[in-house]
């Protein structure tokens, strides 16, 4: 679970850009929500800021506006109030000069509708002439009854309605609250009530009422553009509006926004704005309202007690907001992308080096030392990196080169040595070529050496026709200098033997020679035994080396022997001569330290004891199964330790000649073999030789050759599984008009009678599979078969009917 | 050496192989090796020299089988001349090779590839 977690890049540089994109993207994030944030305060103070400044522009042209008003009527007022005045509005010529330009001037306005001076009855029955008005439409005229009150109503009514207030102002000017010109129209109008009280009269106190109607409010307020995002959208955020907090509320919106939707979110924040009236006079020109729907800015004017303001629709604002985070969105994308790819360059070019030294070396590592390197550009840690590897390669040349020299080198001396080992054991005699099948002696030997070449010896050779000498012997140290001694004992043996025949004379003539010039005192121990092939008299003596074992019907004991000093020390050494005399089918058994000092991996030595007590175990029948089977325990004893020294083993069998020549009918012949393969050429040899000789019919024997051959290869094959270290014996006897021959072999239990199959013989051999031919002929080729399993042996019997 | 194999290969398509000697389970690897060295990619026929191959155990006789496997799968056909009587009754025993395919002697073999060499171009 952990390893598909585990993300693995396979370059460095992927690693590198992939880091860096990363950490890009994250920083970017972080910038991004402080650009957000940024962004949106600054925009939302720049647009109620914008709106906050425009309420103000708007107010104060409001105020101006009312106020040459108000500066007209009081002008107006002076005239009127002046005593010489004594105005008469139906005759207009009459006017004072000094009215008529105050009237004019109040005109001048375009707001101005119309001007009415009424005086204020003093009971409700007064039905005097109330006064006159003043219009655009109809110029002069006196008022009647109802026109009057209809004035009189005006400004009376905001008096009762704010009694707080005009109480405080009843005899000062104010401005009514607005009011629709007819009910069912959208049009407004305001009147300034102003109230005159004649110093000469003061009873009759009179109001002077310009009305003025508010049709200019909305196009002053619209004049200038709103707030806007931008020219191009043209997406409007805001509005203004004008409202009279004191009107009856369907009559308070003097300027409604045109926007329906936002007047309708504003319609929400009414109430709250028509509260703002009751604020302390500090806080009356800074009102701001803020809903989910909508931002309001808005102001109190003073003369009249209006609100106006700016309505800021807030999901327009966030359009605002969002386009111009888009733009932010856009511009750190751009940004983010450049930034990738620069990042994806600088990685590429940074890592370019180190992927051509990785190219290099991965070629080198393929073995192909010649690899040119990338050139160092830099001093950086790729360019020191590519020197180390360059100097690791030339060492590594360098190297190889050497090896090379000194394998070449190694191999010719292994070579010299090899023929070396093969010159030394030609210089051993072959027990093959002695064991003819009447003679009277049998032999097998085996002589390992520790290294290539050894320093162990061993020969037997006729002197005369009657007598065999045996030698074994063992140079002190091993290896080379050791063989060549060897060689030159063997030699020198082979030489003096010719002249002098005891095995003390053959030893003393030796010692003598081995003396000379020998600075190294490089000693030989040698045994030498001589057997008289007709008596069975073994004359032997030994210069320091072991006594031979001889085993005797089962029994088992050390020859007599006195040893003498090794050979090649002293020149004076004298050897004693012992004497005994063998019985047929004994055995004595000649070996070298190398299998009684043989160590084990816990440095226990084989030692005699062992030696004895093996040989007591399983008391060898033959030389073959002497050997083999000492071989087999020293080798089982060491395991895998080392070979520690050279090894040799000599058996001989004293077997005096044809004990079965005494029955006339029988004749039978032992021979034991190795399991191997290349035994089989001297096994055919043999047989051929020992059936010739027995007179058999050249048909016979050739049959006889090619069933040995199928079932020694069978045993081999199947019984030992082609292990070498295995042996087979094969009995051959002659007995009323049958060859019989017996093999034996401690192999697998394996019948081959039930356990091969027979090949299918009617198919074409393309056809069928290639196994059980050998057998099959046997079969074919034999007249009786038998086979026995029997205390741990496969015993097969094969008789053939001899025929002439 | 215990068999010594003769081999004549100066014909294009035919391989002379003559044996002498024995033809047992040490010898068939060299045997086995030098058919398989010597086999061309054209070789059609394969004719085996016994005049002087005193003996054959059951790892000849599957060199022999294998050739001829080897030769089948290239429509070509192997041809045994002069058997000793020792591996003649070896073949005869085991039936390792069709009678059709064993030659007493050369010139018996001679006159039979003509035949079909004749047959062969009556056919085209």
């Amino acid at each position: 679970m952990s390893k598909l977690l585990k993300f693995q890049f396979k370059s460095i540089t992927h690693r590198l850009i992939f880091s860096c994109v990363v950490s890009a993207i994250a920083i970017y994030g972080i910038s991004y929500w402080h650009a957000r944030q940024l962004l949106k305060s600054t925009l939302d103070n720049w647009v109620l800021g914008f709106a906050q400044s425009r309420v103000n522009e708007i107010a104060h042209e409001l105020d101006s506006k009312l106020l040459a008003i108000e500066k007209q009527a009081l002008n107006l007022t002076r005239s009127l109030q002046a005593p010489t005045v004594n105005f008469n509005p139906n005759s207009q010529n009459n006017l004072e000069p000094q009215l008529q330009i105050a009237l004019d001037q109040l005109f001048a306005q375009p707001q101005v509708q119309a001007i009415a001076l009424v005086d204020i009855p003093q009971s409700i029955t007064d039905t005097a002439n109330k006064g006159w008005q003043y219009s655009r439409q109809e110029q002069f005229r006196n008022l009647d009854q109802n026109r009057a009150n209809n004035w009189l109503a005006r400004c009376q009514s905001d008096r009762h309605a704010n009694d707080q207030i005009n109480s405080q102002v009843k005899h000062q000017a104010f401005w009514t609250k607005p009011h629709s010109l007819n009910n069912s129209s959208a049009q407004f109008s305001t009147t300034y009530c102003i109230v005159l009280t004649q110093a000469t009269n003061p009873a009759t106190t009179r109001i002077l009422a310009i009305a003025i109607d508010l049709d200019w409010l909305k196009a002053m307020l619209n004049q200038q553009p709103s707030v806007q995002s931008d020219k191009a959208s043209d997406l409007e955020v805001s509005e203004p509006f004008a409202i009279a907090p004191l009107a009856a509320p369907d009559q308070q919106w003097l300027v409604k926004p045109n926007n329906s939707e936002l007047f309708k979110s504003l319609q929400s924040s009414q109430q709250a704005l028509v509260n703002h009236i009751n604020d302390a006079p500090s806080q009356r020109s800074q009102i701001s309202i803020n809903n989910f729907q909508n931002k309001v800015i808005a102001k109190t004017i003073d003369s009249t007690d209006w609100i106006v303001g700016i309505v800021i629709s807030e999901e327009k604002l966030e359009k605002l907001r969002q386009k111009h985070l888009w733009l932010v969105i856009f511009s750190m994308s751009k940004d983010m992308v450049l930034m990738c790819v620069v990042i994806a360059l600088i990685s590429q070019l940074t890592t370019r080096p180190l992927r051509a030294l990785n190219a290099s070396t991965e070629e080198m590592a393929k073995g192909n030392l010649d690899t040119n390197l990338p050139p160092v550009t830099s001093n950086d840690e790729v360019g020191r990196l590519t020197q180390s590897f360059r100097r690791m390669r030339d060492s590594l040349q360098l190297y190889i080169h050497d090896l090379q020299e000194t394998t070449a080198a190694k191999q010719k001396l292994e070579s010299e040595l090899s023929i070396a080992a093969e010159i030394q054991r030609t210089m051993l005699p072959r027990t093959s070529t002695v064991n003819s099948v009447n003679s009277p002696y049998d032999i097998s030997a085996v002589l390992k050496p520790a290294r290539i070449v050894g320093g162990d010896l061993y020969d037997f050779f006729l002197l005369g026709s009657d007598r065999l000498c045996l030698i074994i012997g063992d140079v002190a140290d091993k290896g080379f200098p050791s063989a060549l001694q060897m060689a030159r004992t063997i030699t020198l043996i082979r030489t003096l033997s010719k002249a002098f025949s005891t095995p003390t004379e053959i030893l003393r003539t030796v010692n003598i020679e081995l003396c000379q010039e020998n600075e190294d005192c490089l000693f030989v121990t040698v045994f030498c035994g001589v057997l008289e092939l007709q008596s069975g008299r073994f004359t032997y003596a030994s210069g320091g080396h072991d006594a031979p074992i001889l085993v005797r019907d089962r029994h088992v004991q050390y020859l007599d022997l006195e040893t003498m000093p090794p050979l090649g020390l002293y020149e004076d050494s004298e050897f004693t001569q012992h004497e005994f005399m063998l019985l047929p089918n004994d055995l004595i058994l000649f070996y070298t330290d190398g299998i009684t000092e043989a160590l084990n991996s816990e440095g226990e030595l084989f030692s005699d004891t062992r030696l004895l007590e093996m040989i007591t175990s399983y008391p060898p029948t033959n030389p073959t199964k002497a050997v083999r089977t000492i071989q087999h325990f020293c080798q089982q004893f060491v395991g895998n330790a080392p070979q520690s020294d050279d090894i040799t083993l000599l058996a001989m069998q004293y077997l005096p000649s044809n004990p079965f020549a005494e029955v006339a009918n029988v004749m039978e012949w032992n021979l034991t073999l190795n399991s191997e393969i290349t035994e089989l050429e001297e096994l055919k040899q043999k047989l051929g030789q020992i059936l010739h000789e027995a007179d058999l019919p050249v048909e016979l024997i050739e049959n006889a050759q090619l069933i040995a051959e199928e079932i020694v290869v069978n045993i081999i094959q199947y019984g030992y599984d082609n292990r070498s270290d295995g042996s087979i014996d094969l009995r051959i006897e002659i007995a009323d008009l049958k060859l019989t021959m017996t093999f034996a072999d401690s192999g697998k239990p394996f019948n081959p009678l039930t356990e091969l199959s027979t090949p299918d013989l009617d198919r074409d051999d393309d056809q069928r599979s290639l196994g059980g031919f050998g057998f099959f002929l046997v079969q074919e080729l034999s007249d009786h078969l038998d086979y026995a399993y029997s205390s741990g042996k496969n015993i097969l019997t094969v008789s053939q009917a001899i025929f002439n | 050496m215990a068999l010594q194999i003769l081999i004549d290969n100066t014909s294009p398509n035919t391989l002379f192989v003559a044996l002498d000697g024995q033809l047992d389970t040490l010898t068939a690897n060299d045997l086995e090796t030098s058919i398989q060295t010597n086999l061309q990619q054209d070789t059609q026929t394969l004719i085996f020299d016994l005049q002087n191959l005193r003996f054959v155990s059951s790892a000849g006789l599957r060199v022999f089988a294998k050739a001829r496997k080897t030769l089948k799968l290239k429509n070509g056909k192997v041809f045994f001349t002069n058997p000793t009587p020792q591996v003649k009754k070896v073949f005869d025993i085991v039936k390792a090779v069709p009678i059709s395919e064993v030659f007493a002697s050369t010139e018996e073999l001679d006159a039979y590839l003509t035949v079909m060499q004749t047959e062969v171009e009556d056919n085209q």
